[in-house]
C-alpha cells in the first residue's frame, strides 16, 4: 500500500518531450485514471511508474521511497498491459503462478493462491489450458489475475478494457472496482475513454501533449473544466465551445454571437463576476449539450438557429443546430421530435455555462 | 485461390517435377550403396536402377578396409571420419548457436551495437577461399590444424552469422511487453531471457540448430584445408575413396553418403514438432 508522488517527472525521447514536468500525487488506496488522447504521455507516465521506462528528469516516490533508479522487479508493482502480454508457452496455471514462483514461495502456498485467484477470476476450468488457446476475454482475466496475485502495493493498468467486447467490458469494469476494494491497492489506470475514467476513478488526471491539464474528482473535472481541452474531452457529446464577444451595455453584460443574437449574462451573480473578470476580452462560451434548452423561435432572448441534423443515440436525441456562424449540439430526451429545417431558439441557463479565454483556452474566473 | 483444373495440373506437375529432380539422385545413391563392384559403372555391363546382386560389401569395406570383391585394402576406415564429423559439427553448432543466440538477443533488445548485425553479416560476404587461406596460416601458427577443437572453432565462427541473423529475426518478433511483464512480476533480466523469451523462441532455436548443423556437417572446403589425417571428416574422407586400380569407388561412396545422411534426418525428425508448429506468439491482441 503506497501513495505515489510524481514530481517534475519528465521523459524525453530525443528531441520529443513525451511527458513534461508532471507533478501528481496519487494518494494511498485511491483509484486514479490517467486520461487523454493517444500520444498524450499517459502510457509513458505509467511505464515510468513501473520502471519500464527511465525518467529523464524528476522524482518518483512510493510513500517516501525514491524508486526512480530501481529496476521494475524491485518496485512491487503489478502491471496489466494493453495487449495482456500473456506467456503463451505456459499454461494458465503457470501464468498465474509466475510472480509467486519468482518470489520462491512454497509450492503449497502457490497452489492455494493460484486456485483462489482462479476462482475469483472464474478461470477454474481453464487452469490446465495452454494460454495460447484462450479467448480475448479470458486472456484479460489471466493478465489481471497474474498481476493481482502477488498483491502488489501499486496496481497499474494500461487500457485494459479497450480490446474487449462491450458486454464484457462493462462486467470487467465492475469487477475491477470490486478487486480494488478487496485488495485496497493504489490503482493507476490509463485510458482514453472518458466514460471509463468517470465511472471507475476516484480522481482523474487529464493529460494532453505531455502536460497535465487538470487533476480532480470526476465531478470536478466534469463540472469545472480548467480549460477548453478538458471541457471538450470530458463528456459525450462534447461541450459546445462558441467563440463570442463580450458586450457591456447600460451596466448589463451579454455575449454577442453575431447574427444569431445575444445571450444575456443576466442575474446570475457568478457569471456576471466571471464575465467582468474577462473585461472586454475575446472569450469562448462553453455549455454542455444537455444544459441547453430549445424554445419556439418567437420568444425573447436566446440565439436563433435552424435544425440541421437530428441524431438519435439510444437514450438521447442529439439535435444539431446551425446558428449564424456556428453550430451547436443540444441533447434532448429520446422521444424528442423536431423536423430538420425548423427555426428554433436556444437558451442557456447561465449557472451551467463556462467561460474561457479565447487566446489561452484557460477557464475564466475559476478560483 | 483459383480452383480451375488447369492450374491444379500445372501446380502439382511442377511440384512433381521438383520432387523428381531432388529425389532421383538420392534414390540412385541409395541403390548404389548396395551394388557390388561390377555394377558400379557400365564398364562390365549395363547400369540398372536396382542392384542385381544386392550386397553389404560396400559397408563392410569402408569399415573393415577389405572385402572379397576388391583387391585393394583401405588404409583408413570410416569410423574415425564419422566420429570427427559428428564431434566437430556438434561442437561447431553449439558454439554458433549459443554465441549467436546471446548476441542476437542483446542486439535485438538493447539499443546498442547498431552496426554489429551488418558486420556479422559481412563475415559471409567474403568468398570462402579468400578467407580460408589466412585462416589456414593462423591455425597453423596456433597449432590448431588437424585438431578437433581447431575445426570445431572455425565451424562455430563460420556459421555464427547464420545463427545470429536467424535468432535476431525471431527475437525481434517477441513482443517487448512480454518481457516487461516478466520484469514487473519480479524477474531479473537474465531470468526473463531464460524463463520467458528463450522458451518462446524454442521452435526457432530448434530450426536454427538444424540449419547450422547441416551447414557444418556438409562442409568440405574447411575440413579439406584444416585437417590432414587424424580429424579428417566424412566429405574429405569420401573423396579419398578412390584407387589407382579401381578408380572411383562409387559403391563405397554411396554407402558412406547413406550413413552421412542419417544425422540430419534423425535430427530433423526429432525436432519436427517444433519445425512444424512454427512460431506462435499468439496471446497479444494488437
Amino acid at each position: 500500500m503506497a501513495a505515489i508522488r510524481l514530481s517534475h517527472l519528465t521523459k524525453k525521447f530525443g528531441a520529443f518531450t513525451a511527458v513534461d514536468a508532471l507533478d501528481l500525487l496519487i494518494p494511498d488506496k485511491e483509484f486514479v485514471a490517467l486520461l487523454g488522447p493517444s500520444g498524450c504521455g499517459k502510457t509513458t507516465t505509467m511505464n515510468m511508474i513501473a520502471g519500464i521506462e527511465q525518467a529523464t528528469e524528476g522524482q518518483i516516490l512510493f510513500d517516501d521511497r525514491d524508486v526512480r533508479r530501481l529496476p521494475p522487479n524491485q518496485r512491487d508493482v503489478g502491471f496489466v498491459f494493453q495487449n495482456y502480454a500473456i506467456f503463451t508457452h505456459m499454461t494458465v496455471y503457470d501464468n498465474l503462478a509466475f510472480g509467486l514462483s519468482v518470489r520462491k514461495l512454497a509450492r503449497a502456498e502457490i497452489d492455494r493462491r493460484v486456485r483462489e485467484m482462479a476462482a475469483l477470476m472464474r478461470l477454474e476450468d481453464r487452469l490446465e489450458w495452454p494460454s495460447s488457446k484462450l479467448s480475448v476475454n479470458e486472456l484479460q482475466k489471466v493478465a489481471i489475475g497474474r498481476s493481482a496475485i502477488t498483491e502488489p502495493a501499486i496496481f497499474l493498468l494500461d487500457e485494459p478494457l479497450s480490446n474487449l467486447d462491450a458486454a464484457f467490458r462493462a462486467f470487467m469494469r465492475t469487477e475491477l472496482k470490486h478487486l480494488q476494494h478487496q485488495f485496497q491497492q493504489t490503482m493507476v489506470y490509463v485510458t482514453h475513454d472518458q466514460i471509463e475514467a468517470m465511472s471507475l476513478a476516484d480522481r482523474i488526471a487529464v493529460m494532453n501533449l505531455g502536460e497535465l491539464q487538470q487533476y480532480g474528482t470526476p465531478a470536478e473535472v466534469y463540472n469545472r473544466p480548467r480549460n477548453t481541452f478538458v471541457a471538450n474531452f470530458m463528456g459525450s457529446p462534447s461541450m459546445n465551445l462558441l467563440p463570442c464577444r463580450l458586450i457591456a451595455e447600460a451596466g448589463a453584460l451579454c455575449f454577442g454571437f453575431g447574427e444569431a443574437g445575444r445571450l444575456d449574462a443576466g442575474g446570475d451573480g457568478a457569471m456576471q463576476h466571471r464575465a467582468r473578470a474577462a473585461a472586454g476580452a475575446e472569450v469562448i462560451f462553453g455549455v454542455r449539450p444537455e444544459d441547453l434548452e430549445i424554445a419556439p423561435p418567437d420568444g425573447p432572448g436566446g440565439l436563433k438557429g435552424v435544425v440541421s441534423f437530428v441524431e438519435p443515440v439510444g437514450p438521447r436525441t442529439i439535435v444539431h443546430l446551425k446558428l449564424a456562424e456556428q453550430t451547436v449540439k443540444v441533447a434532448k430526451e429520446k422521444r424528442y421530435k423536431v423536423s430538420i429545417g425548423a427555426a428554433v431558439r436556444v437558451t442557456a441557463p447561465m449557472a451551467k455555462c463556462h467561460l474561457f479565454d479565447a487566446a489561452s483556452g484557460e477557464a475564466i474566473g475559476l478560483g | 485461390m483459383t480452383s480451375r483444373p488447369v492450374f491444379f495440373f500445372v501446380r502439382y506437375g511442377l511440384i512433381l517435377l521438383a520432387l523428381v529432380i531432388v529425389l532421383i539422385p538420392t534414390v540412385w545413391m541409395g541403390t548404389m550403396a548396395f551394388k557390388p563392384f561390377p555394377e558400379w559403372t557400365t564398364a562390365t555391363g549395363d547400369l540398372t536402377w536396382l542392384p542385381k546382386e544386392a550386397t553389404w560389401g560396400n559397408f563392410e569395406y569402408i569399415f573393415t578396409g577389405q572385402t572379397e570383391d576388391l583387391l585393394v585394402t583401405l588404409d583408413r576406415t570410416a569410423e574415425r571420419p564419422i566420429l570427427a564429423s559428428l564431434l566437430t559439427a556438434v561442437l561447431g553448432t553449439a558454439i554458433a548457436v549459443i554465441a549467436g543466440t546471446l548476441g542476437a538477443y542483446s542486439v535485438s533488445r538493447f539499443k546498442i551495437g547498431n552496426n554489429l548485425p551488418l558486420s556479422v553479416l559481412q563475415l559471409r560476404l567474403f568468398p570462402p577461399l579468400a578467407v580460408m587461406i589466412p585462416v589456414m596460416i593462423m591455425w597453423a601458427s596456433l597449432g590448431m590444424v588437424d585438431t578437433w577443437w581447431g575445426l570445431s572453432l572455425i565451424y562455430g565462427i563460420v556459421t555464427l552469422p547464420f545463427a545470429f541473423w536467424l535468432m535476431k529475426t525471431f527475437f525481434d518478433d517477441v513482443p517487448i511487453e512480454i518481457e516487461e511483464a516478466a520484469l514487473v512480476e519480479g524477474c531479473s533480466r537474465f531470468r526473463v531471457f531464460w524463463k520467458v523469451t528463450l522458451p518462446m523462441v524454442k521452435a526457432a532455436l530448434a530450426s536454427t540448430c538444424l540449419f547450422v548443423f547441416i551447414l557444418n556437417w556438409s562442409d568440405y572446403l574447411i575440413a579439406l584445408l584444416l585437417t590432414r589425417k587424424d580429424w579428417v571428416t566424412i566429405p574429405v574422407y569420401m573423396n579419398s575413396l578412390a584407387s589407382a586400380m579401381g578408380g572411383q569407388m562409387y559403391g563405397c561412396k554411396a554407402a558412406l553418403g547413406l550413413i552421412a545422411a542419417i544425422p540430419p534426418v534423425v535430427l530433423g525428425i526429432a525436432i519436427q514438432k517444433y519445425l512444424v508448429r512454427g512460431l506462435t506468439f499468439g496471446a497479444l491482441k494488437q
